[in-house]
């Protein structure tokens, strides 16, 4: 029995000189993997146009419900997206969202995405529904790896 | 009134200091646990973690104290205080440096010199149980009372053959007192003459504290919390502090028996004291990352058929040295 | 006279564990007041100098003994104990009886004088301050009286042999 706790006793300082495990998170950051769901972004043409369409197929898609989209009619003088319509109302609740990605998958524009974001925090509920101003992005480079994640997928010509 | 002051000082420093080690050895085992499972351990709270034995006593404070409904309330609350002053009181009779002179007193680096020393320990640990079953008992629920009946068992048990270990220094030396054993060693420590009885006296002294692998009293794994399950707040931290306080005390002994006390080359006596009390601390806590818990009856089974033998066997061969050398 | 205070706090508390024995209702309460006396008895030992026993009594009574006690009275859970009245009158009369009879042998040998003056032995207390208890009692126990220390070891080893009997179960 004695050698079993000697061989313990060996294991353990083994362990204890090894590499820590631990990332001291807010000093270091770990690189997250490409395919990192995290907070959700709407995209922008090189132009500047809105991609989303307010086609709704993302709200179809979520498996907890918690988009809630409402589209416009496009003035064609200044349109704001490329199609028709464009999503007057964008709202994501991001507490009841599980960032399965089903919207990114659903979109045919390409204009949802679940960025590289994890650090979002609020002290309300309320806060937590994130509105067009949130999600949308400010310049069409704005996340470059996104925008070509989806320029790479060709799947837009039909718009 | 010189005498008394010095008792006072003594007094306040010595249980002042065991106090703040037993407090920060939590502070240890974390860190010792985290190095052996490939972690950091608290390292938030001050540099290095270091303040992080504060935090935890001030939000231990600011926690509500529950009492379960059918509790027995005024032995539920006396149990955590019979169990850490015995603890500390035990901390008393031990030697923490050689004597002395401060301001034209000598004065010996001990609290009371009792020429029972030793004794004086066992006792208090007979009764530092009584915290354990009573807290386990008032508590009137399951776990609780299971753990406190195990632990008194155990503890009984363990006691006889930590007694006996420490018999053949006793011999050895001719005293019972902590002072006159490490007299005894001023040319080498007596673990070159009792390396059996230092071997049998740090396994009892696991059990004692009910460190790993002989920690039934409180597996968390069957018993939850095991004797404090129903303790929150103070009085959990009371109980816990009771704990490191035995560990240490018991540590201080196994210094004082087999590694010479505070003697040491080169570094003051009391550093040297430290040094080897810490070192007993590391080897639990290393311990206790490594290995697994004994079943109830490997327990039981190991304590009276293992170490009590072993333990008598070594004051009989002791004897007969000390027989032969003297004729 | 720190020593007087001494005695009479401990004598103090040792009368007051023994009169919760008898008294308190709650068998756990009783078996506490018990250890209080046992430890109070401990102190009283320690004012006459006599440590070895003074811890002995600590480590052996108060330490394992009750203990044991403390395990039935949890396991039998004997918490509300209904009053039960003495079946016969006279037990109450020669519990009385027995009681004013100890007490008056007591009183007598305190006022006899014999406790305080009698007879000085081989080891008054100036001797044994001077060479220690421990070593004292131990010489004595190991020559002296080394017949009757070792009819008690058979005493205590009959005892454990008959606790082990009966506690097996029956191989049939």
């Amino acid at each position: 029995m004695l050698g079993e706790v000697f061989r313990g006793l060996w294991v353990t300082i083994k362990h204890s000189v090894r590499a820590r495990e631990t990332v001291q998170y807010p000093e270091v950051r770990e690189e997250l993997p490409p395919g990192y769901r995290g907070l959700h972004k709407l995209l922008l043409w090189e132009d500047g146009l809105e991609r989303c369409v307010g086609c709704k197929l993302c709200a179809a898609a979520c498996p907890v419900e918690c988009i809630f989209v409402e589209s416009g009619e496009n003035n064609p003088a200044r349109p704001v997206s490329k199609g028709e319509r464009y999503a007057r109302v964008y709202e994501i609740n991001e507490l009841r969202c599980i960032f399965c990605g089903y919207c990114e998958e659903a979109c045919p524009v390409g204009a949802i995405v679940l960025g590289g974001e994890y650090e979002f925090r609020a002290d309300s509920r309320q806060k937590f529904i994130y509105g067009k101003r949130d999600l949308l992005v400010k310049r069409p480079d704005e996340i470059p790896e996104l925008q070509r994640r989806y320029n790479e997928k060709k799947l837009l010509t039909y718009v | 009134m010189a005498w008394l002051a010095i008792i006072i000082i003594k007094v306040v420093v010595a249980f002042g200091a065991l106090l703040l080690i037993a407090a920060y050895m939590s502070w240890m085992e974390r860190r010792v646990f985290a190095l052996v499972q490939v972690r950091y351990g608290p390292n938030r709270v001050g540099p290095a973690g270091l303040l992080q034995p504060i935090a935890d006593g001030i939000k231990l404070m600011f926690k509500e104290t529950v009492v379960p409904s059918q509790a027995d309330k005024f032995v539920f609350f006396i149990a955590p205080a019979l169990t850490l002053i015995p603890a500390l009181a035990a901390f008393a009779v031990v030697p923490f440096g050689d004597a002395v002179t401060l301001f034209g007193h000598k004065i010996d680096l001990v609290v009371a010199d009792v020429n029972v020393g030793i004794l004086y320990i066992f006792a208090l640990s007979g009764i530092g149980i009584y915290g354990v079953v009573l807290g386990a008992w008032a508590s009137n629920s399951k776990y609780p009372l299971m753990g406190g009946l195990r632990a008194s068992a155990q503890l009984i048990s363990y006691e006889l053959s930590l007694g006996m270990s420490l018999l053949g220094v006793v011999m050895i030396s001719g005293s019972l007192s902590l002072k006159d054993i490490i007299a005894g060693q001023v040319d080498y420590p007596f673990i070159f003459l009792q390396p059996l009885g230092f071997i049998l006296f740090v396994v009892c002294m696991l059990a004692e504290t009910n460190r790993t692998p002989f920690d039934l009293p409180e597996a968390e794994s069957e018993l939850t919390g095991g004797f404090h399950t129903e303790y929150s707040s103070m009085n959990f931290a009371v109980y816990f502090l009771a704990e490191y306080c035995n560990m240490i005390t018991l540590s201080a002994v196994a210094a004082t028996f087999f590694l010479g006390g505070w003697r040491g080359p080169f570094l003051p006596p009391v550093l040297w004291f430290l040094i080897k009390i810490i070192a007993f601390m590391f080897f639990f806590m290393w311990l206790r990352a490594s290995s697994p818990r004994l079943r109830y009856d490997q327990l039981m089974a190991f304590g009276w058929k293992v170490l009590l033998p072993l333990a008598i066997l070594n004051v009989v061969v002791t004897a007969v040295f000390i027989y032969l050398m003297d004729s | 006279m720190p020593g007087l205070f001494l005695f009479y706090l401990t004598a103090a508390v040792t009368i007051a564990g023994a009169m919760g024995v008898v008294s308190h209702p709650n068998t756990l309460y009783c078996v506490l007041s018990l250890i209080a006396a046992f430890i109070g008895l401990a102190g009283l030992y320690l004012s006459l100098s006599a440590e070895f026993i003074a811890i002995v009594q600590v480590v052996i009574y108060a330490g394992a003994i009750m203990v044991l006690f403390l395990f039935v009275v949890m396991l039998l859970d004997l918490r509300r104990e209904e009053w039960i009245p003495l079946r016969l009158p006279i037990q109450k009369f020669t519990g009385a009886l027995i009681g004013v009879g100890l007490f008056a042998v007591i009183l007598k040998v305190i006022f006899s004088g014999s406790v305080l003056t009698g007879a000085k032995g081989e080891f008054p207390a100036e001797r044994v301050s001077e060479i220690g208890n421990t070593q004292v009692l131990g010489k004595i126990l190991l020559t002296d009286y080394l017949l009757p220390f070792q009819a008690m070891g058979v005493l205590l080893f009959v005892g454990i042999i008959g606790a082990v009997v009966l506690a097996r179960r029956r191989a049939d």
